[in-house]
């Protein structure tokens, strides 16, 4: 293939496909704990990181790193204290990430090509340093999340179950919100910071109208997000489009279509 | 010989947003025992359970499990618990009967420590016991209130717990599953695992369990394997009439 000649979209292909690898793998987790706004959180904390390296001329993606892991840790210990409303600390730090980073970007008249690079996602900005970060924050979190298969399942299907078989939930809880912020600061340079919480929930969604075990959702979430990423990244370099836009709007197609094949299957059975 | 408690909640006292739940409660609980929880809604039995369990903690008194204060006890395997609202998690949960059951293989196998064979054959063995081994690849959410309360069990007994705590086990299944579900509660407890069940249902009470305790006004009242109706009024606060079951 002609595109795959150019080193930005080597570069951008391999970051698409630890893309959809480990944003499904971890969406899986989020939606069944029916957390999908903390996607949005999390993405939103992370841009006030970007803004904070700009305004400090330090790499983004780490204060991206610093940021959201800090958000990540706050809406945990906050959705202690809201037992009962615990959508309520997601809420409150999502306010608390957007007035910081808009803080944050009037503080470095930073309202760039760079900046909107983020927000948007971007092929062409994704750089060397880039994909070696976004390689070993996807090696730690596939590590993990292998190592820790047993115990986020059970914490997500029965989290009482989970604290009496000793399963340290506090500690978990904590660790899986990184994890989440970790997918996040990973997946934004090409998906984008406002779309990166779709990529997170829509391939689950999809998955879910037809798998038959909590696996085979993970699995064929992976799957429907890399068809996604690949159709995404194709027609936004033949288009010339935002691959965030594209990637994100191709996921959605694929779970209408899985929606939609999956009724008239149904239908002819009945 | 007297029997050594393996469970002994002693001075067990809980408060809930200003108001008295047990006041001084203690309760042992010997291996073998059979024994049901009952009281007037709010009397705070499933409070008491989830404090024998370390669920929650007391406001006062202490808990020991198997001779081991609870804040020193680690094997949590040795203990099972169906909570009340086991049957109401969400039914799209995409997860197989199989995948239920071998998440709490945790107490066996500890954090971060791999599924093998021996493991599965474990699942396997427990899904049979409940009598839902063919069931194991359907999703959890497909299967009747009946079929479902049996594969928590089963989740309880990979663990191979020594006591098993059910809050409310029968609450939303129909009689006939009721009666599959104390004919094999009975096969258990005769196997050696020690049964605690807080329940409503006062009629099946008096004919499978052999220690009844009333929890009544923040105390725990103890029964026989009968119960005195007599004194159950007294203990509710109104008039109590047990319905009779055949099982």
């Amino acid at each position: 293939m002609e595109m795959l000649q150019y080193d930005f979209m080597q570069r951008a292909f391999l970051a698409g496909i630890l893309i959809s690898i480990i944003c499904p793998v971890i969406g899986t987790f989020v939606v069944l704990r029916r957390l999908s706004m903390i996607g949005d959180t999390l993405s939103h904390a992370s841009l006030a990181g970007i803004a904070a390296g700009m305004l400090g001329g330090f790499y983004p993606i780490w204060g991206a790193i610093i940021f959201s892991v800090a958000a990540a840790i706050g809406i945990e210990k906050l959705r202690k204290s809201f037992a009962q409303y615990a959508e309520l600390s997601i809420s409150i730090v999502l306010s608390a990430s957007i007035g910081l980073a808009v803080l944050m970007i009037s503080l470095a008249d930073s309202f760039n090509a760079d900046l909107m690079s983020f927000l948007f996602g971007s092929i062409i900005a994704v750089t060397a340093i880039d994909i070696m970060v976004m390689a070993g924050i996807s090696i730690f979190i596939i590590t993990s999340v292998w190592l820790l298969y047993k115990e986020l399942l059970y914490i997500t299907f029965d989290e009482e179950g989970a604290a009496l078989a000793g399963v340290p939930t506090d500690l978990l809880n904590i660790f899986f919100t990184v994890l989440t912020a970790l997918t996040i600061v990973a997946a934004m340079r090409v998906v984008g910071i406002l779309m990166i919480s779709s990529m997170l929930v829509v391939p689950v969604a999809a998955s879910m109208q037809i798998s038959k075990s909590f696996k085979s959702t993970m699995i064929n979430s992976v799957i429907l997000g890399m068809l996604a990423v690949v159709f995404g990244l194709v027609a936004s370099y033949y288009f010339n489009l935002a691959p965030g836009g594209t990637i994100v709007l191709f996921s959605v197609a694929l779970l209408l279509l899985v929606i939609g094949t999956k009724r008239v299957i149904l239908k002819n059975i009945d | 010989m007297m029997k050594t408690p393996i469970i002994e909640a002693k001075d067990i006292s809980f408060a809930y947003e200003g108001r008295n739940i047990l006041d001084n409660t203690s309760l042992d609980i010997y291996p073998g025992d059979f024994m049901a929880i009952i009281g007037p809604n709010g009397s705070g039995k499933s409070t008491l359970m989830k404090i024998c369990t370390g669920l929650i903690k007391p406001k006062q008194g202490n808990v020991v499990l198997f001779g081991k204060e609870i804040n020193k006890f680690k094997e949590w395997g040795r203990l099972g618990y169906i909570p009340q609202k086991a049957t109401s998690f969400n039914q799209d949960f995409p997860a197989t009967v199989e995948e239920v059951v071998k998440s709490n293989l945790y107490s066996r196998i500890g954090l971060m420590g791999r599924v093998k064979k021996q493991h599965i054959q474990k699942v396997h063995e427990v899904l049979d016991m409940v009598g839902m081994l063919d069931f194991k690849d359907r999703l959890i959410g497909r299967l009747s209130g009946g079929q479902q309360q049996r594969v928590f069990i089963a989740k309880a007994l990979v663990s191979s717990p020594e006591i098993l705590f059910m809050d409310e086990p029968t609450t939303g299944i129909d009689a006939n599953s009721e009666k599959d579900f104390y004919a094999l509660m009975d096969e258990l407890n005769k196997k050696g695992i020690t049964i605690v069940m807080v329940t409503h249902d006062i009629g099946a009470v008096s004919k499978n369990i052999s220690r009844v305790i009333c929890l009544s006004r923040g105390k725990a009242h103890e029964h026989g394997c009968g119960i005195d109706e007599s004194n159950l009024n007294e203990l509710y606060g109104h008039e109590v009439a047990p319905l009779r079951h055949n099982h």
